[in-house]
């Protein structure tokens, strides 16, 4: 496998991933990082760099290079969240998405609100190491993509700005539009619209509108339960994968509407998943929607 | 004590502070008023009195639309609502299921402001949600039982199951 830089600079490319320390950490540590409302703690978009080496804070960090992703020089992660996973001891920062940027590696100083987390996690001896979901074959066909035209048989394309377009006038559209159960929305059609002509880079525009803070509850809610019963087999493992990130969103609204679209999807691969989170869910009432959800799925496993 | 039920709502459209954090405590959101639309100013809900289970009367609504859904429903405080002033006016219902339709009332709310005042009553009463695929089953099973007159099932919703 081998990666060249080109003059002009290429689009990011998003590839799931989730970073994950190990060792070092405590529970009195944790949950003054965390602070006491909530065992996650939404961390505004900012962006991060990883190493095997442990974290101080203010020292750039490079993100490793090796294993899969030895020839990519340059990685940036939007960080979403952090959670303390007290049963496996892990301290998990959640990557919804991992950009890769086609540019020559250099020392990436920390964003202020980022840095704002590690100043605070500067008694955590944390180290991490960095798990791509796609392997590095997927990934250099990603990144070799500049093509805004995607396939809906390609289910490793990624979202092209028209395509983030098309998908935000749909949302755009759908905040004039009421939700009702068991109504088919005029936006979910939408939606389904565009996964069966653009396939999983549907999905992950979708991914991109969902995840800030600033989207319409109603309409991300609309949107994550439309995720769940989407009739695309292609895309279904994209669409769970995203639904079981949202568990974690720093949105009570968004994790409940994502705990419905995996129930819609009625796939047990995602039990694990819902029952971390129904562990980590600070508020009684999701718990108990979460707990249905669990249930569901044990029935079928 | 005499309570109201009110099916088809989305619970989410009812989380409070702590749930939403930007909430003040005892405000509800203004989606919540979603789950509310009148209809000549009235309010569709069902007496609620234990006599027939609340999955039954959200069931039955739930027959009425025209896919599988997860449905939620809210049971809130009878006298809370008349000391609002709304009258409640009994009205028989249109669903599938015979005996529930027993038990539906209008709520004659008049005003946005009581429309209002009502929600914040609503907001003190307890949530819960049926999960798509139960709603499947129990519609199923409605039908095998004879509890959901078929005919008045959605035809669509029919066809999916």
């Amino acid at each position: 496998m081998s990666f060249s830089a080109s003059t002009a600079p290429p689009e990011p490319v998003r590839v799931v991933s989730e970073l994950i320390g190990f060792g070092g950490t405590d529970r009195a540590t944790i949950d003054a990082l965390l602070g006491p409302r909530q065992r996650t703690a939404p961390i505004s978009s900012g962006t991060t760099q990883m190493s095997f080496a442990t974290l101080h804070p203010g020292t750039p960090l490079d993100f490793p290079t090796e294993g899969a992703l030895e020839n990519f020089p340059s990685l940036e992660a939007d960080v979403g969240a952090l959670h303390w996973d007290e049963p496996r001891g892990l301290l998990t920062l959640d990557s919804p998405t991992l950009i890769l940027t086609a540019v020559a590696p250099r020392p990436m100083p920390l964003l202020h609100s980022t840095q704002h987390f590690f100043d605070r996690a500067l008694s955590l001896p944390v180290r991490w190491s960095l798990t791509p979901v796609l392997d590095a074959t997927t990934a250099e066909q990603r990144i070799q993509d500049s093509s805004d035209v995607f396939s809906s048989t390609d289910p490793l394309s990624r979202p092209s700005n028209f395509l983030v377009r098309e998908v935000s006038v749909a949302f755009t559209a759908a905040a004039g539009e009421v939700f009702e159960e068991g109504v088919e929305s005029q936006f979910s059609q939408a939606l389904e619209s565009l996964l069966k002509t653009h396939g999983t880079a549907a999905v992950a525009a979708l991914e991109a509108l969902v995840f800030p803070s600033t989207a319409n509850p109603e309409v991300a809610v609309e949107s994550l339960k439309w995720l769940g019963t989407a009739d695309h087999g292609d895309s279904r493992q994209h669409r769970r994968r995203l639904l079981e990130r949202l568990l974690y969103s720093a949105n009570a609204r968004i994790r409940y509407a994502a705990v419905l679209g995996i129930a819609a999807m009625d796939d047990a691969t995602s039990l694990p998943a819902v029952r971390s989170a129904l562990k980590r869910e600070p508020h009684r009432r999701l718990r108990q929607y979460f707990q249905l959800v669990v249930d569901q799925l044990e029935a079928v496993q | 004590m005499s309570q109201f039920l009110r099916a088809g709502i989305r619970p989410d459209r009812w989380f409070a502070y702590p749930e939403i954090e930007w909430l003040d405590p005892g405000e509800i959101q203004a989606d919540a008023l979603i789950d509310l639309r009148t209809q000549g100013n009235t309010l569709s809900v069902f007496e609620f009195d234990g006599t027939v289970n609340a999955e039954r009367i959200s069931i039955a609504v739930a027959a009425g639309k025209q896919k599988p859904d997860d449905t939620g429903y809210a049971i809130f405080n009878r006298a809370a609502v008349e000391a609002l002033g709304i009258e409640v006016k009994k009205d028989p219902g249109a669903t599938a299921d015979a005996t529930v339709n027993g038990l539906h009332c209008n709520l004659n709310v008049k005003t946005a402001t009581r429309l209002v005042a009502l929600a914040q009553v609503v907001a003190q009463g307890t949530t819960a949600l049926i999960l798509r695929k139960r709603v499947e089953e129990l519609v199923r099973t409605g039908i095998e039982s004879g509890q959901l007159e078929s005919s008045k099932v959605n035809r669509d919703l029919r066809k999916e199951l």
